[in-house]
């Protein structure tokens, strides 16, 4: 590599213009002797100063650094970043020993805390982005600069700059959270980070935000790191977003990725439990926490509230408007029913997800045998509402697809009761998630009460989970 | 890392010897690429050693010492390592290791003031609590404020009403709790939800304890350890998110101790010390604790007895005031 006196985390920074064009990248720090070998893989292989790149397939970059540059990279912020520390303290210092207040500067801190965030202490937050995580103190001041430059930018009207600056600071986090490093790709901070940015986006210019793009970052960091449970959470959050503005465009495009990510990874409890959100809308109790973030980070930008989309309003929101009954039943029968049927597999994840849709669906449209009954006022008040006029253009559609959901609840209960016949036991179906009946009396006796889980007394009382998973062992 | 195949053992003296040696490695990468975690180090490995029975072996002085060198002038928390922002998560750990020290004392009036003030001013109207002014908002915020205020004393209904009401929101459908309203239910937030509502002695918030005790017992899996969601790899720190939340709940028979035991047991480097998070894995600091209070809450390896809900010696948490106040 280049002399060592260069600024790495200017180079890392630098480096985002290289791949802010590839649809789909994977960051990882190898040995140096993989590292070298990368460097002599010939055609698809790119090199730059400190990063190895190779094409991985059509669309996928593979970004390599080796392991002495990463501990270099790591060095050379944290010494920066530490005299930034020190200077901070001792100007405090000296000004409490002088008896003076430090006044305070535009962006909150004082004014001569404000004179020391220079461009290389920027850069030095970005070597340890790359190579801590939960650095708190580290990711303040990258914020902070953040901010700093957004205000100078909207002083001077610039907002091609800040929307400039915004969209690198995303391809900087896609580094980060596609990345094999599992502390950094799974960093509830970063996640955080990357959901201030959207908003930011969002506010600045909603134009720049490439949904393709955010979504393809989500998959590809769970791809890496499966059950990314801040990943999930930052994407169930989004979800909640677009339901508040009823974008059901984009509602179905999120769908349609998170669906075939979903039956492609059939023991990933969180994706699915996102596919969820996808055909349940959010309680208004979840929508409201959503709006309620939204406006505290747009809020902590200081930015003009009349300006830009804030603050948000909870009574804007109501989830009956926002499911799209037709759409939903397709999505349960025709994607998900029909999928399932055809692998026949008995993974509790997907089981549980078809029981929870489908009895929270029916709470929501209330109970299917209801539905025929009062179809004709059903179908009035359906009718009535501008968005279904288009969809539902006579009764029979309506009633066919109430009386499908009936008919197949109905399936699921007599299966389930065969299945209890059969092998002797009581499945009970509560809030969706099928838990057993404990006959009080066994929990004086621990041991007794274990048999009841691990030995093959589960004649009585039982767990699908268990059954599903483990009925191999107890039951064959 | 080999380990005995004929007989499991804990490997006490060596596990203390890990830990103690953590703080001689300042000439190491690693040292320094996780100084901004120093202060929970700290906590995890000081908790482990009272529970080995081995509190004595870091000099007392030089951890308060350390402590008080990272307080934060300008928030009045305490943050990670010297000149670091004051965040939740070290102030905890800050205070628990002074309790734990029994030095609260070395606090004085101004001090508990500004903690408590760094503390509530970090809670939002909605009751949750984000860590810093960074504005990440979870609920193991809130269990760490909340303990934190508890072990102070300095609990308030005007604190505790809201906190509550945002827990409740964090309950889901299968019983578990999530990070936020709608997030899915995760081992460690059931903890951190249930170890507040313990701390404020309101359990009868869950909606069904039953349920909450079946999810949590479903963590365990065939070869004994225990995960944090469904049809994840098993991992030793939930030995604690899990094992302490079934026994705040009374449910602690639920899973298999025999075989739990087992997994931690097959974790540990049987040479150089330590625990890790699965057999073969390399060991931290993080995962020697929560294995150790693990077997110590399971009863096991005749360890001093650990408290579910602070994660602290029982012998230290007898002596917090308890909420409600009385006096």
């Amino acid at each position: 590599m280049k002399q060592l006196n260069e600024n790495l985390g200017e180079i890392v920074w630098q480096f985002l213009d290289v791949v802010k064009t590839c649809d789909n990248i994977v960051f990882e720090v190898v040995s140096q002797h993989v590292f070298d070998s990368i460097g002599d893989a010939g055609e698809g292989t790119r090199s730059h100063s400190i990063f190895g790149i190779i094409a991985e397939n059509d669309t996928a970059i593979g970004i390599y650094l080796s392991k002495p540059v990463y501990l270099l990279i790591f060095k050379q912020s944290h010494d920066r970043f530490n005299q930034y520390l020190a200077e901070k303290r001792l100007q405090r210092e000296n000004s409490a020993a002088a008896g003076s207040v430090l006044s305070a500067g535009p962006l909150g801190e004082s004014v001569q805390d404000e004179l020391l965030l220079t461009d290389d202490v920027f850069y030095a937050t970005i070597g340890l982005m790359l190579t801590t995580y939960e650095y708190h103190t580290c990711l303040n001041v990258h914020e902070l600069m953040l901010k700093k430059y957004i205000k100078k930018h909207l002083n001077d009207k610039n907002y091609l700059s800040i929307i400039t600056l915004l969209v690198k600071e995303l391809n900087l986090l896609r580094l980060l959270l596609n990345s094999k490093l599992s502390n950094i790709n799974k960093s509830s901070s970063l996640w955080l980070f990357l959901k201030k940015l959207y908003i930011l986006l969002y506010n600045f210019d909603s134009n720049y935000l490439n949904y393709p793009f955010i979504i393809e970052l989500i998959l590809q960091s769970c791809r890496v790191h499966p059950y990314n449970y801040y990943a999930w959470s930052f994407t169930k959050w989004l979800i909640n977003f677009l339901y508040y503005n009823n974008d059901q465009k984009l509602l179905s495009l999120f769908y349609t990725k998170f669906n075939k990510f979903s039956h492609s990874h059939i023991n990933d409890n969180s994706s699915w439990s996102v596919l969820y959100d996808l055909i349940i809308p959010p309680k208004s109790s979840v929508v409201l926490f959503t709006i309620t973030e939204y406006n505290s980070i747009l809020a902590s930008y200081n930015l003009n509230s009349d300006v830009f989309s804030f603050p948000l309003l909870p009574q804007n929101y109501n989830y009956r408007n926002s499911l799209n009954f037709q759409l939903s039943y397709q999505r349960i029968f025709h994607e998900q029913i029909t999928w399932l049927e055809t692998f026949n597999f008995n993974t509790f994840i997907v089981w549980n997800f078809i029981k929870n849709v489908l009895i929270n669906f029916e709470k929501i449209y209330l109970n299917p045998q209801q539905l025929i009954k009062d179809k004709d006022k059903i179908v009035h008040l359906l009718q009535i509402q501008p968005q279904y006029q288009v969809k539902f253009p006579n009764n029979k559609e309506i009633i066919q697809a109430t009386k499908d959901l009936s008919d197949f609840w109905s399936k699921i209960k007599d299966s389930l009761k065969t299945f209890e016949s059969k092998n002797q036991i009581e499945i009970i179906i509560k809030n969706g998630y099928s838990t057993n009946s404990i006959d009080p009396n066994t929990l004086n006796n621990p041991k007794k009460y274990q048999n009841y889980i691990y030995q093959e007394d589960l004649k009585k009382f039982s767990n699908i989970k268990k059954i599903l998973i483990w009925k191999e062992k107890f039951l064959e | 890392m080999a380990h005995q195949q004929h007989e499991l053992t804990l490997f006490k003296e060596k596990h203390i010897q890990y830990i103690v040696n953590l703080n001689t490695k300042d000439k190491s990468y690693e040292y320094w690429l996780t100084e901004h975690l120093r202060m929970n180090g700290l906590y995890w490995g000081l908790t482990a050693l009272y529970l080995l029975g081995s509190q004595n072996s870091l000099d007392k002085e030089d951890v308060i010492s350390f402590v008080l060198s990272c307080k934060d002038p300008v928030n009045g928390g305490f943050g990670a390592f010297p000149k670091h922002d004051g965040h939740l998560l070290s102030t905890l750990s800050a205070i628990q290791i002074l309790a734990t020290l029994d030095s609260l004392d070395v606090l004085n009036e101004e001090d508990i003031n500004d903690l408590v003030d760094f503390i509530i001013g970090l809670q939002l109207p909605n009751g949750s609590f984000q860590g810093d002014k960074y504005g990440e908002i979870d609920t193991r915020f809130i269990y760490t404020a909340i303990s934190s205020l508890s072990i102070l004393g300095k609990l308030t209904k005007k604190v505790v009403e809201p906190s509550l009401s945002f827990i409740k929101d964090c309950q889901n459908f299968d019983g578990g709790f999530g990070m936020v309203p709608g997030a899915e239910s995760h081992a460690a937030q059931v903890f951190t939800c249930l170890g507040t509502l313990a701390i404020l002695d309101r359990l009868d918030v869950i909606n069904d304890q039953n349920l909450l005790g079946w999810w949590l017992s479903e963590r365990q899996v065939a070869n004994g350890g225990l995960n944090g969601r469904p049809e994840k790899l098993p991992d030793v720190c939930y030995s604690w998110w899990v094992l302490s939340s079934l026994s705040i709940l009374n449910k602690l028979s639920w899973i298999d101790h025999r075989k739990l035991r087992q997994f931690i047991l097959h974790s540990q480097d049987s040479e150089n010390g330590g625990i890790s998070d699965r057999p073969d894995n390399q060991v931290d600091v993080y995962h020697t604790l929560f294995g150790i209070a693990g077997l110590s809450l399971m009863k096991f390896e005749n360890l001093v007895a650990i408290d579910p809900v602070y994660c602290m010696p029982i012998e230290i948490t007898k002596k917090f005031r308890r909420w409600p106040y009385t006096e």
